[in-house]
């Protein structure tokens, strides 16, 4: 997942990602993946984690280059196995006290209220989950998606191994064409996908303007001050 | 040069009519596809291919050329209202009904505002307003509240854009009784006495 396509070109973003338990341990993976796409000098986002409740971590502008102090987190412990042989991550800050249930509104609730507060008017938000959402939170998560909709905010979606219903449930709400894959970095797939998001970026209008306008210039030059055609000497 | 130049027109011309073929195979497809769906639909609801043809070129060009984006979010919304069982109470519904009935209400708000059919958007406000009555089966006051008004507020839009349509007078009167019992239970609650608010059958209704 190229940073260029994780989160719309042009548009002020903030990643919500999900912390909560049900994440599992290949998930994790996917999702310190998408961190590491995301860590990108250029690239100017806020973060949201939650679970059952929500914390804005950065506020939206942020450099994804703040990202990298937050991977450490998703990276298994080397040569530290659990009982049952699965890979065991560092304690993190929110380990205790903010990895109950999921509650998928809260965290969405979070980032465009921080989209809101900054001004940003047609912000998006990239949601990073398995979508494994409490029942009683999908009316809250239907209502937002309606009004975000409405209010121009655009949603993405980077599903961490969600089961076909979530996402087939989060489909239905936000539109089928807001998940994004997690295309390889590498190969010819990844270049394609590079390619693709790269033609698709928004026109700097006015830069190709300006530069339009020095052609002209130039070209006016040319015609109006370039040098006299002088007439051959005649014997 | 001349030579040159022909050639290129003649292989845009040759590509440009590839892709005009291509189309016209995805049109056909998909005209073909609408109409036995509709069949299709009335014995397996729960598919979700359904009014889905299969392309080549991207969908939205054959939909689009067709102008049936909007016929087909109508289908769609109508087919998730239907599946999230509107006239089954909010304490029997499972959890899979209630996200049925959660994903239909976005389904509908988006093929609302892009509907340009008066009768039909009036139809979709309606069905709006049957689920934001129902989410307040679980008969918790403060749920109530907030549905309530704006339940009565959908139905009374769905009255405007089609005012031959009787459903949404029956759930507005519906509604507005609701509010009433809901405003008597409150001051009860305030120290006049009487019984505290219980849950409504909504739902037999519409």
């Amino acid at each position: 997942m190229p940073p260029e396509s994780a989160l719309p070109q042009g548009r002020s973003g903030v990643v919500v990602v999900d912390v909560s338990r049900s994440i599992g341990v290949s998930p994790e993976r996917t999702l310190l993946r998408a961190l590491k796409r995301l860590d990108s000098p250029d690239g100017r986002l806020g973060l949201v984690l939650f679970s059952d409740i929500a914390y804005e971590l950065f506020p939206p502008g942020t450099p994804g280059t703040e990202l990298r102090p937050i991977e450490r987190f998703f990276r298994p412990l080397k040569g530290r196995k659990t009982s049952s042989g699965d890979p065991v991550f560092p304690v993190t800050p929110w380990d205790d006290s903010f990895r109950g249930g999921t509650q998928i509104s809260t965290g969405i609730k979070a980032a465009w209220d921080a989209l809101k507060r900054d001004g940003i008017r047609n912000g998006a938000i990239l949601l990073v989950s398995d979508l494994a959402t409490e029942p009683d939170d999908i009316q809250h998560v239907a209502e937002l998606g309606i009004a975000m909709r409405r209010a121009g905010v655009e949603m993405r979606i980077l599903g961490l191994a969600p089961k076909p219903s979530d996402k087939a449930l989060f489909g239905r709400i936000f539109g089928a064409d807001s998940f994004v894959d997690e295309a390889p970095p590498v190969g010819v797939g990844g270049l394609a996908h590079r390619l693709r998001a790269r033609l698709t970026a928004p026109l700097p209008w006015a830069l190709a303007g300006a530069a339009l306008g020095l052609l002209a210039a130039l070209a006016a030059n040319e015609l109006v001050c370039g040098r006299l055609a002088l007439p051959g000497r005649t014997a | 040069m001349r030579r040159a130049l022909g050639l290129g027109a003649a292989l845009v011309l040759a590509a440009g009519g590839v892709v005009l073929l291509l189309l016209a195979v995805d049109v056909n497809r998909v005209e073909g596809r609408l109409a036995a769906d509709d069949v299709a639909y009335r014995t397996a609801p729960a598919r979700t291919d359904l009014w889905r043809a299969p392309h080549v070129l991207p969908a939205a060009w054959s939909t689009g050329l067709l102008g049936i984006d909007d016929d087909i979010r109508a289908r769609d919304a109508l087919r998730v209202f239907k599946l999230g069982h509107p006239r089954v109470l909010f304490f029997v519904a499972g959890p899979e009904v209630i996200s049925f009935r959660s994903s239909a209400q976005a389904l509908l708000a988006r093929a609302i505002d892009s509907e340009p059919d008066a009768r039909r958007r009036s139809q979709e406000l309606n069905m709006l307003g049957v689920l934001q009555l129902i989410a307040v089966g679980n008969g918790d006051p403060q749920e109530r509240q907030r549905f309530l008004p704006r339940a009565a507020e959908t139905f009374r839009a769905s009255m405007a854009a089609d005012a031959a349509n009787e459903d949404p007078k029956f759930n507005l009167e519906l509604t507005l009784r609701m509010m009433e019992k809901q405003k008597q239970s409150g001051e009860s609650q305030n120290g006049k006495g009487g019984v505290a608010a219980k849950g409504q059958n909504a739902g037999n209704g519409y």
